[in-house]
Protein backbone atom coordinates (compact mmCIF):
# COMPACT_ATOMS: atom_id res chain seq x y z
CA UNK A 1 0.00 0.00 0.00
CA UNK A 2 1.06 3.60 -1.13
CA UNK A 3 0.02 4.94 2.45
CA UNK A 4 2.24 2.23 4.13
CA UNK A 5 5.29 3.23 1.99
CA UNK A 6 4.41 7.00 3.20
CA UNK A 7 4.49 6.48 6.38
CA UNK A 8 7.54 3.63 6.86
CA UNK A 9 10.06 5.65 4.63
CA UNK A 10 9.33 8.65 6.80
CA UNK A 11 12.65 10.39 8.05
CA UNK A 12 11.95 9.62 12.36
CA UNK A 13 15.09 11.48 13.37
CA UNK A 14 16.96 10.28 16.44
CA UNK A 15 14.60 7.35 16.49
CA UNK A 16 14.94 6.09 13.18
CA UNK A 17 18.80 6.70 13.28
CA UNK A 18 19.10 4.47 16.40
CA UNK A 19 16.53 1.84 14.64
CA UNK A 20 18.76 1.71 11.53
CA UNK A 21 22.17 1.44 13.41
CA UNK A 22 21.16 -1.50 15.63
CA UNK A 23 19.27 -3.60 12.83
CA UNK A 24 22.15 -2.75 10.11
CA UNK A 25 24.54 -4.54 12.58
CA UNK A 26 22.51 -6.95 14.01
CA UNK A 27 22.24 -8.11 10.01
CA UNK A 28 25.55 -7.70 9.41
CA UNK A 29 27.11 -9.48 11.37
CA UNK A 30 24.56 -12.04 10.85
CA UNK A 31 25.72 -11.95 7.20
CA UNK A 32 29.61 -12.27 7.73
CA UNK A 33 28.54 -15.81 10.21
CA UNK A 34 26.23 -16.98 7.07
CA UNK A 35 28.73 -15.86 4.77
CA UNK A 36 31.74 -17.93 5.90
CA UNK A 37 29.09 -20.89 6.55
CA UNK A 38 28.92 -20.90 2.91
CA UNK A 39 32.86 -20.44 1.99
CA UNK A 40 33.97 -22.94 4.21
CA UNK A 41 36.39 -24.75 2.48
CA UNK A 42 36.40 -28.55 2.35
CA UNK A 43 40.29 -29.11 4.25
CA UNK A 44 40.61 -32.86 4.11
CA UNK A 45 40.13 -34.47 7.27
CA UNK A 46 38.21 -31.27 8.61
CA UNK A 47 34.76 -31.61 9.36
CA UNK A 48 33.71 -28.72 7.04
CA UNK A 49 29.86 -29.40 7.16
CA UNK A 50 29.51 -29.58 10.61
CA UNK A 51 31.63 -26.80 11.19
CA UNK A 52 29.70 -24.69 8.81
CA UNK A 53 26.33 -25.66 9.99
CA UNK A 54 27.77 -24.40 13.43
CA UNK A 55 28.47 -20.50 11.66
CA UNK A 56 25.45 -20.75 10.09
CA UNK A 57 23.28 -21.16 13.09
CA UNK A 58 25.71 -19.13 14.97
CA UNK A 59 23.96 -16.07 12.71
CA UNK A 60 20.57 -16.29 14.48
CA UNK A 61 21.80 -15.01 17.54
CA UNK A 62 23.05 -12.05 15.56
CA UNK A 63 19.44 -10.97 14.94
CA UNK A 64 19.04 -10.04 18.56
CA UNK A 65 20.22 -7.05 17.47
CA UNK A 66 17.22 -6.41 14.88
CA UNK A 67 14.67 -7.54 17.68
CA UNK A 68 16.09 -5.25 20.14
CA UNK A 69 16.06 -2.11 17.19
CA UNK A 70 12.18 -3.52 17.22
CA UNK A 71 11.81 -2.77 20.49
CA UNK A 72 13.63 0.48 21.24
CA UNK A 73 12.29 1.71 18.08
CA UNK A 74 8.26 1.29 19.30
CA UNK A 75 9.59 2.76 22.98
CA UNK A 76 10.31 5.56 21.03
CA UNK A 77 7.89 6.05 18.58
CA UNK A 78 4.58 5.43 21.07
CA UNK A 79 2.47 8.34 19.78
CA UNK A 80 3.10 7.51 16.31
CA UNK A 81 1.66 3.86 16.77
CA UNK A 82 -1.23 4.43 18.94
CA UNK A 83 -2.09 6.99 16.58
CA UNK A 84 -2.12 5.15 13.46
CA UNK A 85 -4.05 2.31 15.68
CA UNK A 86 -6.51 4.86 16.74
CA UNK A 87 -7.32 5.97 13.24
CA UNK A 88 -7.95 2.60 12.61
CA UNK A 89 -4.78 0.16 11.67
CA UNK A 90 -5.12 -2.89 13.03
CA UNK A 91 -2.06 -4.50 15.23
CA UNK A 92 -1.05 -6.45 12.37
CA UNK A 93 -0.98 -3.83 9.93
CA UNK A 94 1.41 -1.51 12.20
CA UNK A 95 3.62 -4.95 12.90
CA UNK A 96 4.02 -5.24 9.39
CA UNK A 97 4.99 -1.75 8.82
CA UNK A 98 7.34 -1.77 11.71
CA UNK A 99 8.95 -4.83 9.59
CA UNK A 100 8.73 -2.82 6.43
CA UNK A 101 10.82 -0.25 8.15
CA UNK A 102 13.33 -2.63 9.02
CA UNK A 103 13.98 -3.84 5.25
CA UNK A 104 16.28 -0.62 4.29
CA UNK A 105 18.21 -1.19 7.27
CA UNK A 106 18.75 -5.55 6.83
CA UNK A 107 19.86 -4.27 3.19
CA UNK A 108 22.56 -2.08 3.69
CA UNK A 109 23.46 -4.35 7.08
CA UNK A 110 23.88 -7.49 4.51
CA UNK A 111 25.80 -5.49 2.52
CA UNK A 112 28.06 -4.01 4.75
CA UNK A 113 28.35 -7.55 6.15
CA UNK A 114 29.61 -9.02 2.68
CA UNK A 115 32.05 -6.18 2.21
CA UNK A 116 33.72 -6.44 6.08
CA UNK A 117 33.50 -10.38 4.81
CA UNK A 118 35.70 -9.58 1.63
CA UNK A 119 37.84 -7.16 3.54
CA UNK A 120 38.59 -9.53 6.08
CA UNK A 121 39.07 -12.30 3.83
CA UNK A 122 41.59 -9.95 1.72
CA UNK A 123 43.57 -8.93 5.11
CA UNK A 124 43.90 -12.92 5.97
CA UNK A 125 45.45 -13.62 1.88
CA UNK A 126 47.91 -10.28 2.22
CA UNK A 127 49.46 -12.62 5.34
CA UNK A 128 51.76 -15.67 3.89
CA UNK A 129 49.24 -17.96 5.63
CA UNK A 130 52.30 -20.86 6.25
CA UNK A 131 49.78 -22.50 8.69
CA UNK A 132 46.59 -21.83 6.38
CA UNK A 133 45.22 -25.52 4.75
CA UNK A 134 43.69 -23.72 2.24
CA UNK A 135 43.91 -20.53 0.22
CA UNK A 136 42.13 -16.85 0.91
CA UNK A 137 40.74 -17.40 -2.18
CA UNK A 138 39.03 -19.97 -0.73
CA UNK A 139 37.02 -18.28 1.46
CA UNK A 140 34.66 -17.21 -1.79
CA UNK A 141 30.89 -17.71 -1.04
CA UNK A 142 29.07 -19.33 -4.13
CA UNK A 143 27.36 -15.78 -5.81
CA UNK A 144 24.18 -17.03 -6.32
CA UNK A 145 23.85 -18.75 -3.20
CA UNK A 146 25.61 -16.20 -1.65
CA UNK A 147 23.01 -13.58 -2.73
CA UNK A 148 20.17 -15.58 -1.79
CA UNK A 149 21.45 -16.45 1.71
CA UNK A 150 21.85 -12.13 2.47
CA UNK A 151 18.06 -11.94 0.66
CA UNK A 152 17.11 -14.49 3.12
CA UNK A 153 18.91 -13.30 6.09
CA UNK A 154 16.60 -9.25 5.18
CA UNK A 155 13.43 -11.54 4.92
CA UNK A 156 14.26 -12.79 8.07
CA UNK A 157 15.34 -9.60 9.80
CA UNK A 158 11.87 -8.73 9.05
CA UNK A 159 10.04 -11.77 10.99
CA UNK A 160 12.59 -11.04 13.46
CA UNK A 161 10.53 -7.55 14.10
CA UNK A 162 7.37 -9.17 13.83
CA UNK A 163 8.18 -11.98 16.59
CA UNK A 164 9.42 -9.33 18.66
CA UNK A 165 6.44 -6.99 18.35
CA UNK A 166 4.62 -9.77 19.45
CA UNK A 167 5.64 -8.72 22.83
CA UNK A 168 4.04 -5.62 22.67
CA UNK A 169 0.57 -3.78 23.23
CA UNK A 170 -0.51 -1.86 19.86
CA UNK A 171 -3.79 -0.20 21.43
CA UNK A 172 -4.93 2.78 20.28
CA UNK A 173 -4.62 4.68 23.68
CA UNK A 174 -0.67 3.34 23.99
CA UNK A 175 2.07 1.22 22.28
CA UNK A 176 3.94 -0.11 24.87
CA UNK A 177 5.73 -3.65 25.84
CA UNK A 178 3.53 -5.80 28.07
CA UNK A 179 4.58 -6.05 31.24
CA UNK A 180 5.71 -9.17 32.77
CA UNK A 181 5.97 -10.73 36.07
CA UNK A 182 9.12 -9.77 37.86
CA UNK A 183 9.78 -12.86 39.62
CA UNK A 184 12.63 -15.29 38.32
CA UNK A 185 10.73 -18.44 38.85
CA UNK A 186 12.27 -21.44 38.85
CA UNK A 187 12.34 -22.70 35.43
CA UNK A 188 14.45 -19.96 33.94
CA UNK A 189 17.79 -20.82 36.12
CA UNK A 190 17.31 -24.51 35.82
CA UNK A 191 17.18 -24.20 32.28
CA UNK A 192 20.93 -22.21 32.58
CA UNK A 193 22.46 -24.35 35.23
CA UNK A 194 21.75 -27.39 32.78
CA UNK A 195 22.81 -25.90 29.87
CA UNK A 196 26.10 -25.11 32.20
CA UNK A 197 26.20 -28.72 33.46
CA UNK A 198 25.89 -30.55 30.10
CA UNK A 199 28.53 -27.66 28.56
CA UNK A 200 31.02 -29.16 31.42
CA UNK A 201 30.06 -33.16 30.99
CA UNK A 202 29.32 -33.27 27.21
CA UNK A 203 32.55 -33.42 25.97
CA UNK A 204 33.52 -36.63 27.68
CA UNK A 205 30.66 -38.35 26.16
CA UNK A 206 31.64 -41.53 23.36
CA UNK A 207 31.53 -41.54 20.64
CA UNK A 208 32.19 -38.23 19.48
CA UNK A 209 29.64 -37.34 17.58
CA UNK A 210 27.76 -37.77 20.70
CA UNK A 211 29.18 -34.69 22.46
CA UNK A 212 29.48 -32.71 19.49
CA UNK A 213 25.63 -32.91 19.77
CA UNK A 214 25.64 -32.90 23.51
CA UNK A 215 28.06 -29.75 23.42
CA UNK A 216 25.05 -28.09 20.88
CA UNK A 217 22.20 -28.79 23.16
CA UNK A 218 23.98 -27.19 26.06
CA UNK A 219 25.04 -24.03 24.24
CA UNK A 220 21.07 -23.37 22.87
CA UNK A 221 20.22 -24.25 26.51
CA UNK A 222 22.69 -21.95 27.94
CA UNK A 223 21.36 -18.96 25.34
CA UNK A 224 17.80 -19.60 26.38
CA UNK A 225 19.00 -19.62 29.96
CA UNK A 226 20.82 -16.52 29.33
CA UNK A 227 17.89 -14.73 27.56
CA UNK A 228 15.30 -16.10 30.63
CA UNK A 229 17.02 -15.30 33.28
CA UNK A 230 19.14 -11.88 31.79
CA UNK A 231 16.45 -9.53 32.26
CA UNK A 232 15.81 -10.57 35.48
CA UNK A 233 19.45 -10.48 36.99
CA UNK A 234 20.15 -6.81 34.91
CA UNK A 235 16.80 -5.11 36.11
CA UNK A 236 15.73 -6.77 39.23
CA UNK A 237 19.22 -6.98 40.48
CA UNK A 238 20.85 -4.09 39.72
CA UNK A 239 17.24 -2.17 40.59
CA UNK A 240 17.29 -3.63 44.36
CA UNK A 241 21.38 -3.10 44.63
CA UNK A 242 20.95 0.62 44.00
CA UNK A 243 17.94 1.03 46.00
CA UNK A 244 19.58 -0.48 49.19
CA UNK A 245 22.81 1.27 48.49
CA UNK A 246 21.90 4.43 49.07
CA UNK A 247 19.22 6.98 50.33
CA UNK A 248 19.92 9.37 47.48
CA UNK A 249 17.29 10.76 45.52
CA UNK A 250 19.42 10.06 42.61
CA UNK A 251 19.66 6.41 43.65
CA UNK A 252 16.29 5.71 44.24
CA UNK A 253 15.60 7.53 40.85
CA UNK A 254 17.94 4.95 38.96
CA UNK A 255 16.77 2.45 40.44
CA UNK A 256 13.09 2.49 39.69
CA UNK A 257 14.17 3.97 35.88
CA UNK A 258 16.35 0.32 35.63
CA UNK A 259 13.69 -1.61 37.60
CA UNK A 260 10.66 0.17 35.18
CA UNK A 261 13.40 -0.70 31.65
CA UNK A 262 12.40 -3.85 30.56
CA UNK A 263 14.18 -3.64 26.82
CA UNK A 264 17.24 -2.23 28.77
CA UNK A 265 17.40 -5.75 30.61
CA UNK A 266 16.88 -7.28 27.73
CA UNK A 267 19.81 -5.66 26.31
CA UNK A 268 22.36 -6.61 28.40
CA UNK A 269 21.38 -10.82 28.27
CA UNK A 270 21.55 -10.02 24.35
CA UNK A 271 24.89 -8.47 24.15
CA UNK A 272 26.28 -11.99 26.44
CA UNK A 273 24.46 -14.21 23.74
CA UNK A 274 26.29 -12.32 21.30
CA UNK A 275 29.03 -12.50 22.04
CA UNK A 276 28.59 -16.06 23.71
CA UNK A 277 28.41 -16.91 19.84
CA UNK A 278 31.34 -14.44 18.49
CA UNK A 279 33.93 -16.65 20.81
CA UNK A 280 32.30 -19.99 19.58
CA UNK A 281 32.59 -18.87 16.00
CA UNK A 282 35.90 -17.22 16.30
CA UNK A 283 37.14 -20.52 17.85
CA UNK A 284 36.31 -23.01 15.06
CA UNK A 285 37.55 -20.81 13.10
CA UNK A 286 41.05 -20.63 14.11
CA UNK A 287 41.35 -23.61 15.31
CA UNK A 288 40.06 -24.99 11.80
CA UNK A 289 42.19 -22.63 10.14
CA UNK A 290 45.06 -23.49 12.34
CA UNK A 291 44.59 -27.05 12.29
CA UNK A 292 47.19 -29.76 10.19
CA UNK A 293 49.77 -27.27 10.18
CA UNK A 294 52.98 -28.60 10.28
CA UNK A 295 55.46 -26.51 12.76
CA UNK A 296 57.34 -24.12 11.13
CA UNK A 297 59.09 -20.78 11.50
CA UNK A 298 56.59 -19.43 10.54
CA UNK A 299 54.21 -20.75 13.19
CA UNK A 300 56.06 -18.11 15.91
CA UNK A 301 54.06 -15.53 13.31
CA UNK A 302 50.60 -14.93 13.09
CA UNK A 303 48.79 -16.93 10.98
CA UNK A 304 46.97 -16.11 8.16
CA UNK A 305 43.75 -17.95 9.68
CA UNK A 306 44.85 -16.38 13.57
CA UNK A 307 44.60 -12.82 11.30
CA UNK A 308 41.50 -13.58 10.04
CA UNK A 309 39.62 -14.87 13.36
CA UNK A 310 41.29 -12.25 15.25
CA UNK A 311 40.11 -9.62 12.88
CA UNK A 312 36.53 -11.01 12.96
CA UNK A 313 36.06 -10.87 16.18
CA UNK A 314 37.45 -7.47 16.78
CA UNK A 315 34.80 -6.52 14.04
CA UNK A 316 32.21 -8.29 15.50
CA UNK A 317 32.66 -7.12 19.14
CA UNK A 318 33.52 -3.40 17.68
CA UNK A 319 29.67 -3.81 16.00
CA UNK A 320 28.21 -5.09 18.92
CA UNK A 321 29.66 -2.82 21.85
CA UNK A 322 28.55 0.10 19.36
CA UNK A 323 24.84 -1.30 19.55
CA UNK A 324 25.27 -1.46 23.03
CA UNK A 325 26.13 1.97 23.35
CA UNK A 326 23.61 3.35 20.84
CA UNK A 327 21.22 1.42 22.74
CA UNK A 328 21.96 2.60 25.93
CA UNK A 329 22.05 6.23 24.87
CA UNK A 330 18.74 5.57 23.49
CA UNK A 331 17.86 4.90 26.45
CA UNK A 332 19.08 7.71 28.10
CA UNK A 333 17.76 9.98 25.48
CA UNK A 334 14.44 8.43 25.77
CA UNK A 335 14.31 9.91 29.49
CA UNK A 336 15.98 13.05 29.08
CA UNK A 337 12.21 14.90 29.42
CA UNK A 338 11.73 12.95 32.54
CA UNK A 339 14.76 13.39 33.93
CA UNK A 340 14.66 17.37 32.87
CA UNK A 341 11.61 17.76 34.80
CA UNK A 342 13.26 16.02 37.57
CA UNK A 343 15.94 17.96 37.75
CA UNK A 344 15.11 21.39 39.87
CA UNK A 345 13.91 18.71 42.55
CA UNK A 346 17.10 16.83 42.90
CA UNK A 347 19.25 20.07 42.15
CA UNK A 348 20.95 21.07 45.52
CA UNK B 1 -33.14 5.39 14.74
CA UNK B 2 -29.95 5.61 17.03
CA UNK B 3 -27.21 6.20 15.32
CA UNK B 4 -25.16 5.16 18.43
CA UNK B 5 -25.94 3.86 21.77
CA UNK B 6 -25.00 1.74 25.12
CA UNK B 7 -26.88 0.12 27.50
CA UNK B 8 -25.83 -0.82 31.12
CA UNK B 9 -22.12 -0.44 30.30
CA UNK B 10 -20.05 -2.13 33.50
CA UNK B 11 -15.96 -1.49 33.25
CA UNK B 12 -13.53 -2.36 35.73
CA UNK B 13 -9.93 -0.83 35.47
CA UNK B 14 -7.63 -2.04 37.71
CA UNK B 15 -8.92 -1.71 41.24
CA UNK B 16 -11.80 1.08 39.84
CA UNK B 17 -14.92 0.51 39.05
CA UNK B 18 -14.82 3.19 36.04
CA UNK B 19 -18.30 2.90 34.51
CA UNK B 20 -21.12 1.50 36.37
CA UNK B 21 -23.92 0.47 34.31
CA UNK B 22 -23.47 3.76 32.06
CA UNK B 23 -25.97 4.18 28.90
CA UNK B 24 -26.29 6.42 26.54
CA UNK B 25 -27.76 6.65 23.06
CA UNK B 26 -26.70 9.35 20.65
CA UNK B 27 -28.69 9.67 17.29
CA UNK B 28 -27.41 10.56 13.78
CA UNK B 29 -26.74 14.33 13.42
CA UNK B 30 -26.56 14.92 16.95
CA UNK B 31 -24.02 16.68 19.10
CA UNK B 32 -23.74 15.16 22.41
CA UNK B 33 -21.18 16.38 25.56
CA UNK B 34 -20.33 14.16 28.31
CA UNK B 35 -19.59 16.34 31.45
CA UNK B 36 -18.50 15.48 34.90
CA UNK B 37 -15.91 15.82 37.22
CA UNK B 38 -12.02 14.38 36.62
CA UNK B 39 -12.37 10.70 37.27
CA UNK B 40 -16.04 10.57 36.49
CA UNK B 41 -15.58 7.79 33.70
CA UNK B 42 -16.58 10.14 30.49
CA UNK B 43 -13.32 9.78 28.80
CA UNK B 44 -13.84 5.60 29.62
CA UNK B 45 -17.28 5.79 28.34
CA UNK B 46 -16.06 7.08 25.03
CA UNK B 47 -13.59 4.75 24.55
CA UNK B 48 -16.27 1.91 25.00
CA UNK B 49 -18.85 3.91 22.41
CA UNK B 50 -15.59 3.97 20.16
CA UNK B 51 -14.74 0.78 20.46
CA UNK B 52 -11.09 1.29 21.89
CA UNK B 53 -12.10 -0.56 25.12
CA UNK B 54 -14.27 -3.62 25.53
CA UNK B 55 -16.88 -3.36 28.81
CA UNK B 56 -17.02 -6.34 31.21
CA UNK B 57 -20.63 -6.12 30.83
CA UNK B 58 -23.51 -4.60 28.47
CA UNK B 59 -23.43 -3.57 24.92
CA UNK B 60 -22.11 -1.15 22.55
CA UNK B 61 -23.85 -0.86 19.28
CA UNK B 62 -23.11 1.22 16.53
CA UNK B 63 -26.16 1.06 12.94
CA UNK B 64 -27.51 -1.99 15.52
CA UNK B 65 -24.48 -3.67 15.34
CA UNK B 66 -22.84 -4.79 18.44
CA UNK B 67 -19.33 -3.23 18.50
CA UNK B 68 -18.74 -4.97 21.73
CA UNK B 69 -18.86 -8.49 20.14
CA UNK B 70 -16.72 -7.47 16.69
CA UNK B 71 -13.07 -8.30 16.21
CA UNK B 72 -10.39 -6.49 16.69
CA UNK B 73 -9.90 -6.17 13.35
CA UNK B 74 -13.73 -5.35 12.70
CA UNK B 75 -13.49 -2.38 15.42
CA UNK B 76 -10.08 -1.34 13.65
CA UNK B 77 -11.84 -1.28 10.36
CA UNK B 78 -15.19 0.37 12.22
CA UNK B 79 -12.73 2.93 13.17
CA UNK B 80 -10.90 3.70 10.12
CA UNK B 81 -14.15 4.09 8.05
CA UNK B 82 -16.90 4.99 10.30
CA UNK B 83 -15.18 7.17 13.09
CA UNK B 84 -13.31 10.16 12.96
CA UNK B 85 -11.16 11.16 16.54
CA UNK B 86 -9.85 14.86 18.38
CA UNK B 87 -8.53 14.04 21.34
CA UNK B 88 -6.46 16.48 24.08
CA UNK B 89 -3.26 15.67 22.73
CA UNK B 90 -3.93 15.83 18.89
CA UNK B 91 -2.47 12.44 18.68
CA UNK B 92 -1.00 13.59 15.26
CA UNK B 93 1.75 11.96 14.48
CA UNK B 94 4.76 13.51 15.55
CA UNK B 95 7.47 12.79 11.91
CA UNK B 96 4.73 13.38 9.89
CA UNK B 97 4.08 16.92 8.44
CA UNK B 98 0.50 18.32 9.04
CA UNK B 99 -0.53 17.57 5.06
CA UNK B 100 0.65 13.97 5.47
CA UNK B 101 -1.22 13.37 8.72
CA UNK B 102 -4.67 14.82 7.78
CA UNK B 103 -4.15 12.67 4.81
CA UNK B 104 -3.59 9.52 6.87
CA UNK B 105 -7.18 8.38 7.65
CA UNK B 106 -7.73 7.79 3.78
CA UNK B 107 -4.29 6.54 3.04
CA UNK B 108 -5.27 3.71 5.68
CA UNK B 109 -8.18 3.23 3.71
CA UNK B 110 -5.49 2.28 0.88
CA UNK B 111 -6.24 5.66 -1.18
CA UNK B 112 -3.25 6.86 -3.75
CA UNK B 113 -1.45 9.58 -2.62
CA UNK B 114 -2.08 11.31 -4.99
CA UNK B 115 -6.10 10.91 -4.63
CA UNK B 116 -5.78 11.98 -0.80
CA UNK B 117 -3.52 15.05 -1.23
CA UNK B 118 -5.52 17.52 -3.09
CA UNK B 119 -8.66 16.35 -0.56
CA UNK B 120 -5.94 17.34 2.49
CA UNK B 121 -4.58 20.52 1.11
CA UNK B 122 -8.52 21.83 0.44
CA UNK B 123 -9.48 20.69 4.35
CA UNK B 124 -6.36 22.84 5.49
CA UNK B 125 -7.56 25.31 3.41
CA UNK B 126 -10.14 25.08 4.69
CA UNK B 127 -9.32 25.80 8.34
CA UNK B 128 -6.41 28.22 7.44
CA UNK B 129 -3.25 25.84 7.63
CA UNK B 130 -2.03 25.45 4.16
CA UNK B 131 0.75 27.81 4.69
CA UNK B 132 1.71 25.30 7.30
CA UNK B 133 1.21 22.09 5.39
CA UNK B 134 4.50 21.48 5.13
CA UNK B 135 5.30 21.56 8.89
CA UNK B 136 5.64 18.98 11.56
CA UNK B 137 3.35 18.90 14.73
CA UNK B 138 6.09 20.32 16.84
CA UNK B 139 6.51 23.80 14.67
CA UNK B 140 3.13 24.60 14.89
CA UNK B 141 0.83 26.07 17.37
CA UNK B 142 -1.53 23.90 19.57
CA UNK B 143 -4.23 25.24 17.54
CA UNK B 144 -3.11 24.98 14.61
CA UNK B 145 -2.16 21.34 15.34
CA UNK B 146 -5.84 21.07 16.68
CA UNK B 147 -7.07 22.45 13.48
CA UNK B 148 -5.11 19.70 11.95
CA UNK B 149 -6.36 17.06 14.08
CA UNK B 150 -10.20 18.40 13.14
CA UNK B 151 -9.11 17.91 9.43
CA UNK B 152 -7.72 14.49 9.89
CA UNK B 153 -10.59 13.83 11.60
CA UNK B 154 -13.20 14.85 9.26
CA UNK B 155 -11.51 14.19 5.83
CA UNK B 156 -13.23 10.41 5.15
CA UNK B 157 -16.19 11.85 6.30
CA UNK B 158 -16.85 9.89 9.40
CA UNK B 159 -20.36 9.46 10.55
CA UNK B 160 -19.38 10.06 13.91
CA UNK B 161 -16.89 12.14 15.52
CA UNK B 162 -15.06 11.30 19.08
CA UNK B 163 -14.14 14.36 20.77
CA UNK B 164 -12.15 13.98 23.73
CA UNK B 165 -11.29 17.45 25.77
CA UNK B 166 -10.19 18.81 22.31
CA UNK B 167 -9.71 21.71 23.71
CA UNK B 168 -7.76 21.09 27.01
CA UNK B 169 -4.33 22.49 26.09
CA UNK B 170 -5.39 25.29 24.14
CA UNK B 171 -6.23 28.88 25.41
CA UNK B 172 -9.49 30.81 25.31
CA UNK B 173 -9.29 32.26 21.80
CA UNK B 174 -8.24 29.22 20.20
CA UNK B 175 -10.31 26.75 22.16
CA UNK B 176 -13.79 28.52 20.99
CA UNK B 177 -12.25 28.62 17.63
CA UNK B 178 -11.37 25.24 17.74
CA UNK B 179 -14.81 24.32 19.43
CA UNK B 180 -16.70 26.44 16.49
CA UNK B 181 -14.90 24.73 14.22
CA UNK B 182 -15.80 21.05 15.32
CA UNK B 183 -19.80 21.78 15.97
CA UNK B 184 -20.04 23.40 12.63
CA UNK B 185 -18.29 20.83 10.47
CA UNK B 186 -19.67 18.33 11.91
CA UNK B 187 -23.41 19.77 11.28
CA UNK B 188 -22.16 20.78 7.80
CA UNK B 189 -21.49 16.74 7.34
CA UNK B 190 -24.60 15.48 9.29
CA UNK B 191 -22.50 13.11 11.37
CA UNK B 192 -22.73 13.09 15.09
CA UNK B 193 -20.46 14.31 17.76
CA UNK B 194 -19.68 12.63 21.11
CA UNK B 195 -17.97 15.60 23.04
CA UNK B 196 -15.74 14.60 26.30
CA UNK B 197 -15.66 18.43 28.07
CA UNK B 198 -15.51 19.71 31.38
CA UNK B 199 -15.81 22.82 30.45
CA UNK B 200 -19.31 24.48 30.20
CA UNK B 201 -18.59 26.83 27.98
CA UNK B 202 -17.49 24.30 25.63
CA UNK B 203 -20.52 22.15 26.40
CA UNK B 204 -23.30 24.75 25.23
CA UNK B 205 -22.39 23.97 21.99
CA UNK B 206 -23.66 20.68 22.23
CA UNK B 207 -27.64 19.47 21.70
CA UNK B 208 -27.39 17.28 24.79
CA UNK B 209 -25.40 17.20 28.21
CA UNK B 210 -24.51 14.42 29.88
CA UNK B 211 -23.30 14.36 33.72
CA UNK B 212 -21.58 10.77 34.83
CA UNK B 213 -20.68 10.98 38.61
CA UNK B 214 -18.70 7.89 39.78
CA UNK B 215 -19.11 5.80 36.41
CA UNK B 216 -22.87 6.53 36.57
CA UNK B 217 -24.82 8.62 34.96
CA UNK B 218 -26.23 11.56 36.95
CA UNK B 219 -28.82 12.82 34.37
CA UNK B 220 -29.01 14.01 30.59
CA UNK B 221 -30.76 16.97 29.51
CA UNK B 222 -31.21 19.09 26.33
CA UNK B 223 -28.73 22.24 26.48
CA UNK B 224 -30.22 25.20 26.70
Amino acid sequence: MIGSVLIAFRNGGRAAAVRFALTAAGVSLASIFLLAALAYPETGSEPAGERALVLALLSLPMLLLVALSALVGMRMRTQRLAALRLLGATPAFVAALTALETCPAALAGALAGAFSFRRAADLAGAFQPARLPFSAGDLEPPLVPGVLALGALVLLAGAVVLLALRDALLHPLAARARTRSAKLGRTRPAVLALGLIGFLLAPALQPAAIAAAGVLVSLLAIVAGLLACGPWLTQQGASRALLRASDRPSALLAGRFIGADRPGGFRAPAMIVIVVALLVGTTILSSSLGAGSAPSAASEQLSGGEVFALALLGLCLVTGIAGTIISAVDGVGSRRRELGLLRPAVRR
Amino acid sequence: MASLECRNVHLRLGATDALRGASVDVQAGEIVALRGRSGSGKSTLLHCLAGILQPDSGSVSYGGTRIDELSERDRSALRRDAFGFVFQAGMLVPDLPLRENVMLPLLLTGARRRVAGPQADAWLERLGLLACAHRLPAAVSGGQAQRAALARALIHRPRVVFADEPTGALDSEASELVVELLTSLVRDDGAALVLVTHDAAVAAYADREVMLLDGAILQSEVAA
